[in-house]
């Protein structure tokens, strides 16, 4: 408003009401306009408007929401790449770095939740259907995804013949809905697993701590984050290590039963390609 | 897309995804389309980091990618739409629960947390594969279900899920399926959209135009073939599963849409609580294995949209009538796959015979009866054990005083005269003298009639409110009924942004801008004049309506000089501006929401990370005081209101977006 503010100041003077630099203007001057010079307070006092209580719908709608989210966060997808890991600068290290109040190993740090800063790509199946005819793996899913992220997605895809790993991989679901004990549910439950003869719930507090661990466990990934650029051929061998990891141990400790279905890896299905390397029992089946 | 749904999708794919993949996307959001090199250099990350991020996002649909045919890049492109919808998830599985049950909301959320699936897949994790299953089919269930509660027992998961057996999960996909309400994965589905539009055009161009494209008609053609071709492929798709979307215009029989809507209707009445059984578990419920699956946002924007008509209905009329609305549109639900149409035929004009269409008789099938259609109009009948033939002289006596209304609204409303002569026949067709007739017959046949001719003074009600809820399109089934959509979202626009303005300054602004939006530019004179407002008044007024952006002014000089004492201002009012600046204030608030949110979560970071411990988990009385439980579950509200305003915030952007 420029042009009202020096522009009608000087029409004001000069022109008498109703001018702008002299030429007459549509809108009226208004004698009894009394401006107020005083200066404003700074904050002054807002009354917020307080929205509604929410329905019970909309309460239903948000815990679900949260529902869906606590899941993905507990999730193989969930990533954290935390204060310490400023994306675009050097990762600094030493003891400069560590936090003097938090940072000292205490017992209780054993069950913090660990934070994943790669997702955990290979924990869930991309359509792998049997290709007879040649006598390989095609993994339907794996179209849906551009080529040069195919060997991120399934390290397996790039191996001659379409080799396939060997344990058979699951979807982590969830069956359970979300207005129930929605924070104990979230492991997917599998009729194989604990098929002959319940488990106590003390066992299966175990079972899933034990998951949740191994889930968690991400060590490996945060030495590959900090190598920075890799091939990705070369990732083949430490993909393996990690399903090495201490969860098969805790599952043979407490569901080592045997379990003719799972006994031979996928069934007993008889593919020349299909080696069983003497790993663990059905347990990765989890993944 | 501005600056703040940006913000807003970074935030939500931050709080559900993590830090990575909003990390990755917002660099998309910010650089637009790149390749994998580029991305990696604008986002400073690690390749093998960025490769999983790109992962992630191209799972859960949020990032799209291209491989151009010709050099064997790729491209990636961030799908800002379907970040968005991460805020409608909860509405999405509050729905599919609603209108399928318990289980497909798990399955909705299970599709959700996975992005998309293949059927196989899923099946298997919910651990009943079909090799398995082939007992369990024929008399195995109950015996499922007793080992199954024994084992879940104690683990708290509802009685439910034990009943779920192959045959349920696949008929609850299969009729998700069939409604549209998930939707089969294409290839092209994750491409940018301009790519796969490029993309026919060049086979178009391969096979019909090899000359070249000359002159204007042949590029018209052109377009228009792309469109065909993308609307085909379109409904390829849908139409394995669903509604024949290609007959939409073309009526089906009576009988056929009855018999089939019946069964719907009994389905969704029973669920699988009870008489879940026969029929339903055939064979051909089953879904192909192989069959790759994901929600489809489309159709449920189509289902908020009608939430919020019959919402507007219920004010307007009443909740009976809002209540045959209801049913209306979930009858018509069946037929519109999107409410934005981007494919849709650009040359056919008449656009009102494309809308699908309902008959009264048809409608009467599945109507509720438990809804009081009488007593909702007018004066009902005194007592229910009096004499039938008494009753119907009441009710034709009504109907007589309803015609005299429906006379008086005609004349108001010029263009209501023809609709309004079409009633009246069919009016004429269900008269006395029918009643009279009926009154021999046997009394169901009669009550068959009183009920339909009640649902069609409901239907009336609608179609004579100044909103147009439903249109008279003919007299077929006793009168058929059809919904301008495109009509009734412009008044859900204007009656919100109308509340918006009384909220925010008061009803004097209301009435001016009611005012400018039906005569259109106007004079200040004119505005004091027609509002009956002080000319001073109303100046304030317009002043403050214009400082924020809800009306317009224009400058009309009346001579060249462009002198301000020879310019005419004309204030006007635009539609168009307001419901971007509505959006975009809209966006500004979701993200405000999530980022308060956000900071409420880190003011509380130590007890959280001492409640999500997986030692506390599960066992919070032991290990976490009062005070503790206290401040979690203080903040757990305040992060639920906050997620409540998304929530309703969302509510208006369907209305000024999508719908």
């Amino acid at each position: 408003m420029s042009r009202g503010g020096r522009g009608g100041w000087r029409g004001g003077r000069l022109g008498g009401p109703g001018k702008i630099a002299g030429a007459d203007v549509p809108w009226a001057w208004d004698p009894d306009l009394k401006l107020d010079y005083t200066p404003s307070q700074l904050y002054p006092p807002v009354q917020p408007p307080v929205p509604a209580p929410l329905t019970h719908p909309e309460r239903l709608q948000v815990s679900l929401y949260r529902h869906l989210r606590d899941r993905i966060h507990e999730g193989p997808l969930y990533t954290v790449l935390g204060d310490s890991h400023r994306v675009g600068h050097k990762e600094a290290s030493g003891a400069g770095q560590i936090d003097p109040f938090e940072g000292v190993p205490t017992y209780s740090m054993r069950y913090v939740k660990k934070k994943r800063k790669l997702p955990r790509l290979d924990t869930r199946p991309y359509g792998e259907v049997a290709d007879l005819a040649r006598a390989s793996w095609v993994r339907r899913l794996l179209k849906y995804f551009p080529k040069e992220l195919w060997s991120t997605l399934d390290p397996d895809s790039t191996a001659p013949g379409g080799a396939r790993s060997s344990k058979k991989k699951k979807l982590t679901i969830s069956t359970a809905h979300a207005n129930g004990l929605s924070e104990d549910e979230w492991a997917s439950p599998d009729p194989e697993q604990g098929g002959d003869g319940g488990l106590s719930s003390k066992a299966t507090l175990e079972k899933r701590k034990g998951m949740l661990n191994s889930l968690l466990n991400d060590e490996e990934d945060e030495e590959d984050t900090k190598d920075g650029v890799r091939n990705a051929d070369d990732e083949q061998p430490e993909e393996e290590e990690e399903a090495d990891d201490d969860f098969e141990d805790e599952e043979e400790e407490m569901a080592g039963d045997y379990n003719a279905e799972g006994y031979f890896e996928d069934g007993g299905d008889d593919y020349p390609d299909d080696f069983d390397d003497g790993g663990g029992a059905d347990g990765e089946g989890w993944y | 897309m501005s600056r703040h749904a940006l913000e807003l999708c970074t935030l939500l794919v931050n709080d559900i995804y993590g830090e990575l993949s909003s990390h990755v996307l917002s660099t998309l959001f910010r650089y637009g389309r790149l390749t994998i090199s580029q991305l990696s250099q604008k986002s400073h990350l690690p390749l093998r980091q960025l490769k999983h991020g790109l992962v992630v996002l191209i799972q859960q649909h949020l990032a799209l990618h291209y491989t151009s045919p010709d050099d064997g890049i790729t491209y990636y492109e961030a799908d800002w739409m379907s970040s968005y919808s991460l805020a409608r998830s909860g509405k999405v599985m509050r729905l599919a629960e609603e209108r399928f049950g318990e289980a497909a909301g798990t399955v909705i959320a299970n599709l959700l947390t996975q992005g998309h699936v293949r059927v196989g897949d899923l099946v298997d994790a919910y651990g009943l594969s079909a090799a398995k299953a082939k007992g369990n089919v024929k008399g195995g269930g109950i015996n499922r279900e007793v080992n199954g509660q024994a084992k879940f027992g104690d683990v708290g998961i509802k009685a439910e899920h034990q009943g779920l057996t192959l045959s349920r999960l696949h008929s609850i996909i299969h009729r998700m399926l069939h409604s549209g309400y998930i939707t089969q994965v294409t290839e092209e589905q994750f491409w940018p959209i301009t790519d796969y539009q490029n993309d026919i055009e060049r086979t178009a161009k391969r096979e019909h135009f090899s000359g070249g494209v000359k002159g204007p008609k042949q590029k018209q053609e052109l377009e228009e073939m792309v469109r065909e071709r993308m609307r085909k492929n379109r409904e390829v798709v849908r139409s394995k599963f669903g509604v024949d979307s290609g007959s939409r215009g073309i009526k089906r029989p009576a009988s056929d849409i009855t018999a089939r809507g019946r069964g719907k209707r009994v389905k969704i009445d029973y669920g699988f609580e009870s008489g879940y059984t026969k029929g339903d578990d055939t064979e051909d419920t089953f879904v192909d294995e192989n069959l790759v699956i994901r929600v489809n946002h489309e159709k449920f924007v189509v289902v908020f949209r009608n939430q919020e008509l019959i919402n507007l209905s219920e004010k307007r009329i009443g909740s009976a009538t809002a209540q045959v609305y209801a049913e209306l549109l979930r009858r018509l639900e069946a037929n519109i796959d999107r409410c934005k149409d981007n494919l849709a035929p650009v040359g056919e004009s008449d656009e009102m015979e494309w809308g699908p269409s309902i008959s009264t008789l048809e409608l009467s099938a599945t109507l509720s009866r438990d809804i009081d259609l009488v007593n909702s109009i007018g004066k009902a009948p005194i007592v229910k054990t009096e004499m039938k033939g008494q009753k119907f002289i009441v009710n034709s006596r009504k109907r007589r005083r309803l015609e005299l209304e429906d006379d008086v609204v005609g004349d108001a409303s010029s263009d209501e005269g023809e609709s309004d002569a079409e009633d009246t026949d069919s009016d004429d067709h269900w008269g006395d003298e029918d009643f009279d007739i009926s009154m021999q017959d046997n009394s169901l046949v009669k009550n068959q009639k009183g009920r339909m001719a009640e649902i069609k003074r409901h239907l009336q009600l609608l179609a004579e409110d100044s909103y147009r809820f439903v249109r008279s399109v003919g007299n077929r089934g006793l009168g058929e009924w059809t919904v301008d959509f495109d009509a009734l979202t412009g008044i859900l626009k204007q009656a919100e942004l109308e509340s918006i303005i009384t909220e925010r300054f008061d009803g004097v602004a209301t009435r001016l801008v009611r005012i400018l939006s039906e005569k259109g530019k106007l004079d200040e004179k004119q505005v004091s004049n027609i509002s009956l407002l002080k000319q001073k008044e109303a100046r304030a007024a317009l002043t403050l309506l214009y400082e924020s952006g809800f009306i317009q002014l224009q400058e009309v000089p009346r001579d060249a000089n462009r002198q301000p004492s020879r310019t005419i201002y004309l204030w006007y009012f635009d539609m168009e501006r307001c419901r971007q600046l509505v959006l975009q204030d809209c966006y500004k608030a979701m993200a405000r929401c999530l980022q308060r949110a956000n900071t409420e979560k880190q003011k509380m970071h130590p007890l959280l990370a001492k409640a999500e411990r997986t030692d506390v988990v599960g066992r919070e009385e032991h290990y976490l005081s009062k005070i503790e439980r206290a401040a979690l579950q203080s903040w757990k509200e305040k992060e639920e209101r906050l997620l409540g305003q998304v929530a309703r915030l969302d509510r208006l952007v369907g209305i000024f977006r999508d719908y």
